[in-house]
């Protein structure tokens, strides 16, 4: 089976204790393990991070999909215009990924104004971690963009049930699954609210890979649904985007 | 001849690697703040059989959740369910102190007994107090492995907390219990299981610590290592997985799995 990965990121230096950790130390182990596309984010805070992802994107042969990070639309020189952003989706794919706490700027619609129009016109995925997420604001830009392709990353097993309950609310909600490691719990919810709704995530270099490959393979879901979650939903939503 | 790594991208789990899981839970549907599905143990079991665990080491879910000699007596009858396959960690809580020694007292010859698990912060009892010393002094006189839950950013089980109760009990076999959870609480057991000669490392919790099995596996000798799921709080093909799937040699992986923790407890379990 192969694998798809919604949350691969990297750093521009090796970091201790971390197998693998730097762009191609990470592609690396994605080869080895039949990950063989992946959308990749830069953890590096450094001012040219977007572009430094934009580089590798543009020259993986189509085997990564970068993630911006995405500043709401205050100072200039952190964020992007309309026709900037417009580009990065057009000519690079990109997808972009918000940071509520960690860059403190909260999902607040009145904050990245219209931003959610782009991304929910172009269908382009948001990613957000759910560790640095708070529901009732996600639940207010929802509202106003139903559209809205939300991607919670890092989920996490003592909120399992208001992220589920979330997304039974909401359309166009999705989770990765680097964090679905409570017992039983990838059938369990996909009981709940489907295989289209997971995308497979690894959260390397922060977490290895292992656990969530071995996780697919070894889950009692049927072959599409193991499929959807592997690749197939990656490919709808972020190759396609349909 | 194909690698563990190889068989698992197939599906398969390499015929004759061992698997002792040595940090496990059974209940009956207890509830607690996170939402934990429930599976029969029959099931339960099958589960981990289908990913190659050869047999658990659990401990009762009730006993974890306040209710120890009632949890014990029931994960003892678990141990004659599945005899050879559940083998049973008996809980202990301060609060009962008299009747779960009475417990392990009555079980510790019995072949579905392995161990002690104890779980500070769920017993309200902190490991830098004294309050476990008469659980410790009894298990050294017995030579009895003691299991303990540990999170770094828990005040009642600190690992870092250990140093002091270690220095007062050096002989005490430990098993420390995820690791403390964090990159600190990992670096803090590490030092423990360097600096003492019977703490061992349940790598469990090392899952969020942002450190790779490849390089954690690096900073304390190999038989330190001890594999447990905490099913069925977590999934056990997490664990698994993490294992079977990482770049190391499948020697080694068959020590991590199964071999150190029959040493250390100095028995055969499967």
């Amino acid at each position: 089976m192969v694998f798809k990965d919604i949350n691969c990121n990297f750093y521009m230096q090796p970091q201790p204790l971390q197998y693998a950790s730097d762009h191609d130390s990470v592609a690396s182990v994605c080869e080895k393990n039949n990950i063989v596309t992946r959308a990749i984010y830069n953890l590096d805070k450094a001012g040219d991070a977007n572009d430094v992802t934009l580089r590798y994107a543009r020259e993986s042969a189509g085997t990564e999909y970068p993630v911006i990070r995405l500043m709401p639309p205050v100072y200039p020189e952190e964020t992007y215009t309309r026709d900037e952003m417009i580009r990065l989706i057009d000519n690079d794919k990109a997808l972009f990924r918000i940071h509520p706490k960690n860059f403190a700027a909260p999902m607040y619609t009145w904050l990245y104004d219209w931003m959610f129009d782009i991304l929910s016109e172009s269908r382009t995925p948001l990613l957000v971690s759910l560790q640095e997420l708070d529901l009732n604001d996600a639940a207010a830009v929802k509202e106003k963009y139903p559209e809205l392709r939300l991607i919670i990353t890092n989920t996490d097993q003592w909120l399992n049930r208001q992220y589920i309950g979330f997304c039974k609310h909401f359309r166009n909600v999705y989770f990765d699954t680097c964090n679905t490691i409570e017992y039983y719990g990838i059938e369990n919810m996909v009981g709940l609210i489907g295989a289209d709704k997971f995308l497979f995530g690894t959260y390397m270099p922060e977490k290895e890979p292992y656990d969530k490959t071995f996780q697919i393979l070894f889950c009692e879901l049927s072959q599409e649904e193991k499929e959807m979650i592997a690749h197939g939903n990656f490919e709808r939503l972020v190759e396609v985007r349909a | 001849m194909m690698t563990v790594k190889e068989y698992a991208m197939q599906g398969q789990i390499k015929p004759g690697l061992r698997i002792i899981d040595s940090h496990s839970h059974l209940g009956d549907g207890e509830q607690c703040p996170l939402y934990i599905k429930t599976l029969p143990a029959e099931e339960s079991i099958r589960l981990s059989k289908r990913i190659g665990i050869n047999a658990m080491v659990a401990s009762s879910l009730k006993a974890l959740f306040g209710a120890a000699p009632a949890g014990n007596e029931r994960i003892m009858e678990m141990t004659r369910l599945f005899p050879g396959y559940v083998y049973a960690s008996i809980f202990y809580d301060p609060h009962y102190h008299e009747e779960c020694i009475a417990q392990i007292e009555k079980y510790k010859d019995d072949p579905g007994f392995v161990g002690v698990k104890i779980h500070p912060r769920e017993s309200h009892t902190c490991i830098a107090t004294a309050d476990y010393d008469r659980l410790y002094e009894y298990c050294i006189a017995k030579d009895i492995l003691v299991a303990c839950h540990t999170w770094e950013t828990e005040p009642a089980n600190n690992p870092k907390d250990y140093d002091a109760v270690l220095s007062r009990y050096p002989e005490l076999k430990l098993q420390i219990c995820h690791m403390g959870g964090t990159y600190r609480g990992c670096l803090d057991s590490i030092d423990l299981a360097n600096k003492y000669e019977h703490v061992y490392l349940d790598f469990n919790g090392s899952l969020y610590s942002q450190i790779w099995l490849e390089e954690l596996i690096k900073e304390a000798p190999i038989e330190k290592f001890v594999f447990g799921s905490d099913q069925t709080f977590n999934d056990p093909r997490i664990m698994a997985g993490r294992v079977l799937m990482a770049d190391i040699e499948d020697d080694i992986k068959q020590k991590l799995l199964a071999d150190n923790f029959e040493a250390i407890i100095g028995r055969k379990l499967v």
